[in-house]
């Protein structure tokens, strides 16, 4: 009978608002410094959301050759970026592994706006024959697996998700399942999301969750009484998952093992049961009690209602010792990733157990009485082994993870 | 001229330079896809207003094209 296989994470790739590359991204979100900006990239004038996580220093050309740059939109330049930095990372040629056991895992909630956009002027400027080709191929949410399959010849069993808030953690959840079910040794996963367009902020406003504010200064605040909505964001964050054995074998750095994984549904977004029962279900499959959780990486989306259902969620799982247990969103320092959300707070996991260090939940300066959780609001030095990740969509989807330190 | 300006096409493509010739074949040897050549003919018709129809199953040089894009001006001009 062949031997339990496990999974652990050994290589990481950023391209964040708050730094692209692990060194500058751990280094402000260690420190909360905020990279929430008001909007460059096009006049914001006229909207009633004028901030966003957006990443103004980013040079595709430094990773990514040229040729896929031009047919690609740049949610899927960040992909091909964060992908070749976790690869490297990893210290991992693919050239020397068998394409048919490496797989692609990855989320993205709404596909390639600036190509999208492009589209429309041509079609509605010059006419449907002049509408770029690259429509066919670029834009929509797969383009990102397909592309990095493409160009890294990848060949083994994968998948895109779409799934609101959580698509990137259905990205990991069912990564980590293919390894475990001996489809694949290495899985590339995470997200990708680049949704700051006049047309992309104009479809995330409409949907009515974003934290309307026209300068950034304290506008995102998880779990704080006053929180008012989430505050969108652009980036990739892509995490190179291997077999146990594969990663020793050649000799990787392990920055953690996934021990646990959960996913249920809530039959609507105000119910909690569905996220406690994935909590619980994900520490059961890791074999670690609520006492053993060193720190939870929250949902902590900023709305009203869902830090709300998270807070209720933590305390019945955690009970007396909900008052002790940090819990943390740091991305109320970049923004909400959507489809890379969940694998970026996974790297601040990763980072709190290997250098000890807790990132803050920006902002979060008046408690909420709905959310008596225990927010760390500065970082803080602690030792961390384990990690409770929550992710959860706006509908009740949630993705419940838990993370080790490898045992010396 | 017209390869002067099928070069730049191609560049702007990212293909690299020194893999632009006369000779070279679209498929075999610059290893374009469907989508670039359907690029390509979009160009040419923004650019001088021909219209070039690529076939996936013949495939040309630059040369080739060149040709073909001399001749659509041509029956222009002459009509």
């Amino acid at each position: 009978m062949n031997a339990k296989r496990c999974v652990v994470i050994t290589g990481i790739g950023v391209v964040n608002p708050a730094g692209i590359g692990l060194e500058p991204f751990w280094k402000m979100v260690s420190q909360g410094v905020s990279a929430i900006r008001k909007i460059t990239r096009f006049d914001p004038e006229g909207f009633p959301v004028q901030i966003a996580g957006e990443i103004v220093d980013f040079r595709p050309q430094d990773l990514v050759p040229r040729r896929f740059i031009v047919k690609t939109d740049r949610f899927t330049h960040y992909t091909f970026a964060a992908t070749e930095m976790a690869l490297q990372d990893a210290r991992l040629d693919l050239v020397h592994q068998d394409p048919y056991r490496v797989g692609i895992f990855f989320g993205n909630n709404t596909g390639g706006w600036d190509i999208n956009e492009r589209g429309y002027y041509e079609l509605y400027q010059q006419g449907a024959p002049m509408v770029n080709p690259w429509q066919v191929t670029a834009w929509f949410p797969t383009a990102p697996q397909g592309y990095v399959a493409i160009r890294y010849g990848i060949k083994g069993y994968s998948k895109s998700f779409v799934c609101d808030r959580v698509s990137g953690a259905c990205g990991l959840y069912f990564g980590i399942h293919s390894i475990l079910q001996g489809h694949n040794d290495v899985v590339l996963t995470g997200g990708t999301e680049a949704p700051i367009t006049r047309f992309g902020m104009t479809c995330y406003i409409e949907a009515g969750e974003l934290a309307p504010f026209k300068e950034p200064e304290g506008a995102y605040r998880p779990f704080d009484r006053d929180r008012s909505g989430i505050v969108l964001a652009e980036g990739s964050t892509i995490l190179i998952l291997e077999e146990l054995e594969h990663a020793r074998q050649r000799g990787a750095y392990i920055y953690g093992e996934l021990l646990g994984y959960a996913m249920t549904t809530d039959p609507d977004p105000s119910a909690h049961g569905g996220l406690v029962r994935a909590m619980r279900k994900a520490m059961q499959v890791a074999q670690v009690t609520p006492s053993e959780v060193d720190l939870i990486l929250a949902e902590g989306c900023g709305t009203q209602l869902s830090d709300r259902v998270e807070a209720r969620a933590i305390t019945e799982v955690f009970g007396a010792r909900t008052p002790e247990v940090p819990v943390t969103s740091p991305k109320a320092t970049y923004g909400h990733l959507f489809g890379a959300s969940g694998a970026t707070e996974m790297v601040s996991g990763l980072l709190a157990m290997k250098t000890g260090v807790v990132p803050p939940t920006i902002n979060f300066t008046t408690p909420d009485l709905d959310c008596c959780l225990r927010i760390v609001s500065r970082q803080e030095q602690q030792n961390v082994s384990r990690v409770l990740l929550n992710a959860r969509s706006k509908d009740g989807v949630n993705v419940c993870l838990l993370v080790a330190a490898m045992q010396k | 001229m017209t390869f002067e300006m099928m070069k730049k096409i191609l560049l702007d493509l990212g293909i690299d330079e020194e893999r632009i010739h006369a000779d070279a074949y679209l498929y075999k040897d610059l290893e374009l896809d469907s989508t670039e050549t359907v690029q390509i003919a979009l160009d040419l018709k923004r650019l001088c207003g021909v219209t070039v129809k690529f076939e996936s199953r013949q495939d040309l040089t630059v040369a080739n094209v060149c040709a073909l894009v001399d001749q659509a001006k041509d029956a222009v001009l002459n009509q």
